[in-house]
């Protein structure tokens, strides 16, 4: 009697994971794709809404009109050529100052009261306007920094001196002198001395290169010492970044 | 659908969208027939003349130990709140210069502030992502500090602007390193609108500064590092009313015309530009001509703008120290506030003009701010 054999089973094998489609890429494709056919609509909708648009010139118009009719406190009076006559806008701007309160505009309060603190210029000979030297209150003294008003129109700048000690910087471009506070920002090499009561220049020309050795690329020195800084979720504080001038300015937080 | 045929319709929209923002530009283009200079010149407009006496520098306040970074007039009784580096707010009286209120913020890194309407509280915003509320009529802690009355958490990035809106102490919006504006409740600390967030309709760049139309205070305007402006209506947070092209570079600074119809922006690429808010329309750009040989890398770029209460001057500060002041309608610079007798030592980071337009101020990096009037004479009828 002869028996039938089977074929030997195949070894067990483990199966391979199945092929698990690509979900996510799918579903980020269609979003994707609806979002696109949302601005279709909206720009559709935009491009029909140009025919009804008025041009540029009508806007500039509109701008003419609207700076004309405005007085404006911090124009001269009567300047330029072919502009029309003035008075008109300020009788505009008086009526203007009166209906919002009884009392004086902010330029004028900031130019009466104390004489050595005033708007001088042009009108330190005008009538019933005035601007002497005044010395500094407090026994302050400017030293050798400070010298007499030359002119009127200098009054200003060279009675607000407030230097009390010849290496002493003020800031404000005040009677100062180019020493320690260029050096706390900048390496100035060489460094200059300004004597500037009465000028406004006080500057340290700079060599620009940074302070910061390990950030090379800063030019020239900016914020917060050499980079900017940058606050993300992920870091415990602030860390430094390479570039300058605006937070946030890596993709990525330099933390530990 | 296959994902085949979802590339293949992604392919065809995106060439659509390109298309029809083709079509949009070139018709935009067709509507621009004359800019704001071209117009005014056509009226026999002649620039502003001022002389080197006209503007001057009536205050200088002095106090902060670091950079002045933001400031803001108070919109009554003439006060100044000041953001430094030195991580402190200071409240100034603009008239008499003195300090009515010194805050050492819980976080020194900040970057801006604001005055509430009412003049009562201030707010600050910086690299703690958040926006502090202070009452200025607290009391003052053991310590010498005003205590934070509200935190407005809710950022996922730096709060680089804000401002309350006009006529509401509830009420204010920010704007962000994480691309979005948001619309806050200061009473509860809520997040009532967050604008942006969504590709496409928000900014995709850090959004670095805001204006709230003073008009219609529903609108503002956004400026941001994608170097685009975007309009807001602050009903619809879903969707930017309008995006503003033009810049190269990033805005910087956005602020409102005075008629709230059109709006200013100032760039890393050393422009400034004024913008139609109903049309869309780009109006004017306003930017010296280049020397030549610069370095274009080396271009001052704008850090703040404001413009005068007539509209007829529009104030610029540059990265290089320069504060220019424009003739709006003539496009021409009547002034560079930087040069004067008195000017700052330092690049000026912020403008303000004051509620009734009579004075500006400015804050700097030489750690100080400034206040600017008209120095010439003026007949009191």
């Amino acid at each position: 009697m002869a028996t039938m054999t089977t074929p030997p089973q195949p070894a067990p094998s483990p199966k391979s994971p199945p092929r698990y489609p690509d979900f996510c890429g799918r579903h980020r494709l269609q979003a994707e794709v609806q979002i696109l056919n949302r601005e279709i609509g909206f720009l559709e909708e935009e491009l029909q809404s140009l025919d009804d648009l008025q041009p540029a010139s009508r806007s500039c118009k509109e701008v003419n009109e609207f700076v004309g009719a405005n007085p404006d406190p911090l124009i001269p009076i009567n300047r330029g050529k072919s502009e029309s006559c003035c008075i008109w806008r300020w009788f505009g701007y008086l009526s203007l100052s009166l209906s919002r309160s009884l009392s004086l505009s902010l330029s004028e309060k900031l130019c009466a009261g104390l004489s050595w603190i005033c708007c001088c210029g042009r009108s330190s000979k005008a009538k019933g306007s005035s601007c002497s030297c005044a010395p500094p209150k407090d026994g302050a003294s400017c030293g050798g920094w400070c010298s007499t008003c030359a002119r009127p129109e200098d009054c200003c700048s060279c009675c607000s001196c407030s230097c009390t000690l010849p290496k002493r910087t003020a800031v404000g471009g005040i009677c100062c002198a180019c020493g320690e506070a260029c050096r706390r920002f900048w390496s100035c090499a060489p460094l200059r001395r300004w004597s500037c009561c009465g000028l406004r220049q006080c500057r340290c020309r700079c060599r620009r290169w940074c302070l910061c050795r390990s950030f090379p690329s800063c030019r020239p020195c900016p914020e917060y010492s050499c980079g900017c800084v940058w606050s993300c979720p992920s870091c415990n504080g602030i860390r430094l970044c390479a570039r300058f001038s605006k937070p946030c300015c890596v993709s990525r937080c330099l933390c530990p | 659908m296959s994902v085949a045929e979802l590339k293949e319709r992604h392919e065809a929209a995106t060439a659509a969208v390109d298309s029809l923002r083709e079509r949009l530009r070139q018709k935009r283009q067709m509507l621009l027939d004359n800019d704001l200079v071209g117009y005014s010149r056509t009226q026999g407009r002649a620039a502003i003349s001022f002389s080197s006496t006209d503007l001057v520098c009536c205050r200088t306040l002095q106090g902060h130990t670091g950079k002045v970074y933001s400031l803001d007039w108070s919109p009554e009784r003439n006060r100044i709140v000041s953001a430094s580096q030195d991580g402190r707010l200071i409240v100034w009286n603009a008239l008499t210069s003195q300090k009515t209120h010194a805050i050492k913020l819980p976080c020194a890194w900040v970057m801006t502030c604001a005055f509430s309407p009412n003049g009562q509280s201030v707010a600050s915003g910086g690299l703690d992502s958040g926006c502090s509320i202070f009452n200025l009529n607290f009391q003052i802690d053991r310590d010498g500090n005003i205590p934070v009355a509200r935190f407005l958490s809710g950022h996922k990035g730096y709060v680089s602007s804000c401002q309350y809106v006009p006529d509401d102490e509830t009420h204010l919006v920010t704007g962000s390193g994480d691309q979005t504006c948001i619309l806050w409740d200061v009473t509860t600390g809520q997040r009532l609108s967050v604008f942006g967030g969504e590709f496409p309709s928000g900014h995709t760049a850090d959004v670095l500064s805001i204006s709230i139309n003073g008009s219609n205070s529903k609108m503002f305007v956004s400026g941001s590092c994608d170097s685009t402006a975007r309009l807001w209506d602050a009903r619809i947070a879903s969707r930017a009313v309008h995006t503003f092209h033009g810049h190269k570079g990033d805005v910087n600074t956005v602020k409102f015309f005075p008629d709230g119809q059109r709006f200013g922006t100032g760039s890393d690429d050393g422009a400034c530009r004024l913008f139609d808010v109903r049309t869309g329309h780009q109006l004017q750009v306003y930017q010296q001509q280049q020397q030549q040989g610069d370095n274009s890398a080396d271009s001052p770029i704008v850090t703040s703008i404001a413009f005068s209460i007539s509209g007829r001057l529009l104030f610029a500060a540059y990265s290089n120290g320069n504060c220019y002041v424009w003739d709006t309608l003539v496009g021409k610079v009547v002034l560079n506030l930087g040069a004067v007798q008195n000017s700052h030592e330092g690049r000026i980071s912020c403008l303000g003009l004051s509620a009734d337009g009579s004075a500006l101020c400015t804050g700097s990096w030489d750690r100080t701010l400034k206040i600017w009037a008209f120095g010439g004479h003026r007949r009191v009828m």
